[in-house]
């Protein structure tokens, strides 16, 4: 064991340059593709939105480092064709050994080309619904609305159906309003206009919409949808429930009956 | 500045106060001479001691309540009345309102000073009654907007918040591309004696032309308030006015107007005055008969 110990003194000592100086430059190029990419979010970040920025930042780091990491390799005395050459076979072994990972990555860069949506969005995919925290190689991390960290492999992102909950400024509530047969329709829609004008959270336009949807065994099942800003879309939607149902109460509007079968 | 209001007054013991709706702020004493009262001369939005607090400044329905302690400066706004009362004057509140302020100073100002200032968005006013345009026809239409309040500790702004929240509302061409305004109804009167002077809203004079060659129905009037200076005129508040011109078959020219004349400007537009933004102000929204 000493010995062992003792050649390697011994080969560090008379080899130590180079090691040193591919550390040194290694080393030099992360620090330096740190420093360039903060420099650029910082001078040029103003331009973009969240999504944009994480871009920028990695288009920029990853270049320095990479470049910095095949100096180091060089200076080791590593021929990197022969290395490059190796590591194209070894890409081709691990594409067919992981087939889900490579289909990941290229849908990743689809995703990003396609922006469907964009880091600080709210989405909803599949059964999660939450704010979108990254886009990543293999996968878009979210945030659920109950503080859950959310891993959606990016295959998926792409097969699945993708709803942007942030997209546009304002959002419509549909609510569903169910009555008994003897309700004066009229007053109804009176009610619930009145409703939503004193709402501060309704906007006044796109004016709402009131129809009856269905006719059914207990009652007419009334449509009433009404706009809002996306930000404000569920605590609206919230007030405005339960206003509905004190108010229809006050005004004595009947009630479905229930059916028995 | 002063600013003429009638209002009528019930006569309680010990308390002096004009009548209106939604009276819940429970006035105690309201310090008008009864000499002021019929067509009295609403003083200026007013600079308030701080040694004599708490107080509440009533301006049309809402009431801007102020309190003071050794280090800070309590301010809420109270929303109890119907904005278009004509309530003015000052009264010592029972209790303050919900949602208070508490602004904290290590030297406390002497005194907090109010100013109107016009709403921080567009206001969109659609006319109570469908008002149609012949073509060749120039009118000239009066339109009141809702105040803002703008309460200052020696140059420092402290609060910035209208007297009666508008509802806001969607104007664009669809509802992915548009703008946040503020809604409004207008009874578009073409006479401007016959808007009542409130203490809480401006008054807009808009100049419509229809040099198109058929007639139209003006559905709704979109106003650029951060782009307009306010003034005071006849006892009134006005803004600058706005010219409107509808063209063969476009959307039409929206120019800025001076203030009426012998008016006296207060303050300055939130907004600089640039081309481009009246450019983008397509001012009103007229449909085809």
């Amino acid at each position: 064991m000493k010995e062992l110990w003792n050649q390697l003194v011994t080969w560090f000592a008379t080899h130590w340059e180079a090691p040193a100086r591919a550390l040194g430059i290694l080393v030099g190029s992360v620090i330096a593709a740190k420093i360039a990419s903060s420099l650029a979010t910082r001078w040029f970040g103003k331009r973009f939105d969240a999504q944009g920025k994480m871009l920028l930042r990695r288009g920029v780091y990853w270049p320095i480092a990479l470049l910095g990491f095949t100096t180091a390799l060089t200076h080791l005395g590593l021929d990197l064709s022969i290395f490059l050459g190796a590591a194209g076979i070894v890409t081709v072994a691990v594409g067919f050994a992981s087939q889900t990972s490579a289909s990941n990555l290229i849908s990743g860069i689809f995703l990003v080309g396609e922006r469907a949506f964009a880091v600080g969005d709210v989405i909803r995919v599949g059964t999660t619904s939450g704010e979108v925290l990254s886009i990543d190689l293999l996968s878009v991390k979210v945030r659920t609305f109950d503080n859950l960290f959310v891993r959606v492999p990016n295959e998926i992102m792409v097969k699945s159906e993708v709803t942007n909950l942030s997209r546009f400024p304002i959002r419509r509530i549909d609510l569903h309003v169910r009555v008994g047969y003897g309700a004066n329709l009229d007053d109804v829609r009176t009610l619930l206009l009145g409703i939503a004008e004193h709402q501060s959270r309704i906007l006044a336009e796109p004016e709402p919409l009131f129809f009856v949807d269905a006719f059914e065994p207990s009652g007419m099942l009334i449509q009433f949808s009404v706009w809002t800003r996306r930000e404000n879309w569920g605590e609206a939607r919230a007030l405005l429930q339960r206003s509905i149902r004190a108010e229809m109460d006050d005004a004595g509007i009947p009630r479905p009956t229930l059916v028995v079968p | 500045m002063t600013l003429h209001v009638s209002v009528t007054l019930h006569l309680h013991t010990g308390c002096l106060r004009p009548a209106r709706r939604g009276d819940s702020h429970g006035c105690r004493f309201l310090e008008i001479p009864e000499s002021a009262i019929h067509d009295r001369p609403v003083p200026e939005w007013p600079t308030i001691d701080l040694a004599s607090v708490p107080t509440e400044i009533r301006l049309g329905g809402a009431g801007v309540y102020v309190n003071a302690h050794a280090n800070d400066v309590v301010i809420g706004i109270r929303r109890d009345g119907d904005p278009l009362d004509l309530d003015t004057g000052t009264v010592t509140p029972d209790e303050p309102p919900e949602g208070l302020r508490r602004f904290v100073f290590g030297t406390r100002p002497a005194s907090v000073s109010l100013q109107p200032r016009l709403a921080d968005r567009a206001v969109v006013a659609r006319p109570l009654e469908e008002v149609t345009l012949p073509p060749g026809q120039t009118v000239h239409l009066y339109v009141s907007t809702p105040l803002w309040v703008v309460v200052q500790a020696e140059e420092t702004t402290l609060l910035d918040v209208a007297l009666h929240a508008p509802r806001e509302t969607w104007i664009g061409p669809s509802t992915t591309e548009g703008e946040f305004c503020y809604a409004s109804r207008t009874r578009a009167e073409t006479d401007l004696s016959a808007l009542p002077v409130r203490p809480n809203r401006a008054i807009t004079h808009v100049k419509l032309e229809n040099a198109g060659d058929d007639g139209v129905a003006l559905d709704r009037v979109r106003l650029p308030m951060p782009l307009l200076q306010l003034g005071l005129a006849d006892d009134r508040f006005v803004t600058q006015g706005v010219r409107m011109t509808r063209t063969h078959g476009g959307l039409g020219d929206v120019r800025p107007d001076e203030l009426p004349e012998g008016a006296r400007p207060i303050g300055e537009p939130r907004e600089k005055h640039h081309d481009a933004a009246w450019r983008h102000a397509f001012a009103t929204l007229w449909r085809q008969l």
